[in-house]
């Protein structure tokens, strides 16, 4: 009698792991390889993100926690020397961490973000036009997806001064030139 | 059965109140002895740089958010955050990682999270390493003061204090 309770309760515990497991979202693309941010970055990505979901789809879902969790905070990070990978992990940890940062800060965490969602994804630099009509330099993020494009992302932007935040979620080039200056946007894939 | 009743809803009342009162979790830092609290005053920003004395690395850069310029000074053991409005710059934050440092109800640098939610209650929210205690806003287009507590392996590594502010 006693070992067939334990044998129900092993079974139940199975089969509790089971659905555990099959609900878990499992992110694809690479680490960073800084132990402390990948574990906070699978544990918020575990989090917000369906295994049933697309890939377009959870980046929406990471955008709207962005633009919903991340409060500004004027940054001090030196930049001049562009957004080299320990820079770009340091923000990112540092953002996601305290829940606060610039836009190089929330620009550094988007690109972690999506490159884990197994996006390519680069920042960009440029400057976009504030309300008082003063360009002002900033930083926000591209990515290139499946079909080969390459969007925008601005948190930051989006959650600030757009109407909708998603008018900022995966905007392609053009769409972006009325309120964003920047060069060209290249990858490390484009040939 | 009444009696039982009537014992039962007194000792719920009684264990009720054996909490105890919990501190007020107002945005407030005593530094080196010197009380600093959150204010909208442009003169809240040179009371705070007053009270923490000594040398500091000053940065500014355009604000990404606020018409002017956001400024940031930086201490050995504290870093004081404002933002321009209306053509004055307001204290933003202050955060401090080293020194001596406590909040007016006692907590300082190295105590547990325990510690801080016996003291100030669980009326706070958690997110990362972050636990605040946020004040409601005079505004619905303001983000709210608080007193936050960072924690590194469990105790306290930092203490700020931020003020009521313009969203954007």
């Amino acid at each position: 009698m006693g070992g067939c309770i334990v044998a129900a309760l092993v079974l139940a515990g199975l089969m509790i792991a089971q659905q555990f497991r099959s609900k878990l979202f499992v992110p694809t693309g690479p680490v960073t390889g800084v132990e402390s941010l990948d574990e906070s970055v699978l544990a918020l990505l575990q989090e917000i993100c369906d295994p049933k979901a697309s890939q377009e789809e959870n980046m929406g879902t990471v955008y709207d926690w962005l633009c919903a969790e991340i409060k500004y905070r004027p940054g001090t990070a030196d930049t001049a020397g562009g957004f080299t990978d320990q820079l770009v992990n340091e923000l990112a940890g540092e953002t996601l961490n305290k829940r606060k940062g610039n836009c190089d800060g929330e620009a550094a965490l988007t690109a972690v973000l999506l490159r884990r969602l197994g996006c390519e994804a680069v920042i960009v630099t440029g400057q976009f036009l504030r309300e008082d009509g003063m360009w002002v330099d900033h930083a926000w993020t591209a990515g290139k997806l499946q079909d080969g494009r390459v969007y925008h992302f601005d948190p930051l932007y989006g959650s600030t001064f757009a109407g909708n935040p998603r008018d900022f979620f995966m905007r392609e080039s053009e769409g972006m030139r009325d309120t964003h200056r920047f060069e060209e946007i290249r990858m490390d894939t484009d040939s | 059965m009444k009696k039982a009743i009537g014992y039962a809803v007194v000792l719920a009342l009684l264990l009720t109140g054996c909490g105890g009162s919990k501190a007020a979790a107002d945005p407030a830092l005593k530094i080196g002895g010197v009380t600093i609290e959150d204010t909208l005053s442009a003169a809240s920003v040179l009371d705070v740089l007053n009270g923490l004395g000594g040398s500091y690395e000053y940065a500014e850069a355009i604000s990404c958010v606020y018409d002017g310029m956001d400024k940031t000074y930086t201490y050995e053991n504290a870093v004081v955050y404002t933002y321009p409005d209306g053509g004055v710059d307001k204290l933003m934050e202050l955060y401090c990682t080293g020194g001596d440092v406590q909040t007016p109800a006692g907590i300082a640098l190295g105590d547990s999270r325990d510690q801080v939610v016996e003291t100030y209650g669980d009326g706070y929210t958690e997110a990362g390493t972050v636990l605040s205690y946020e004040k409601e806003t005079a505004s619905p287009d303001n983000e709210p003061a608080s007193l936050y507590f960072e924690f590194t392996d469990g105790k306290v590594s930092a203490i700020g204090i931020i003020s009521e502010h313009r969203s954007e």
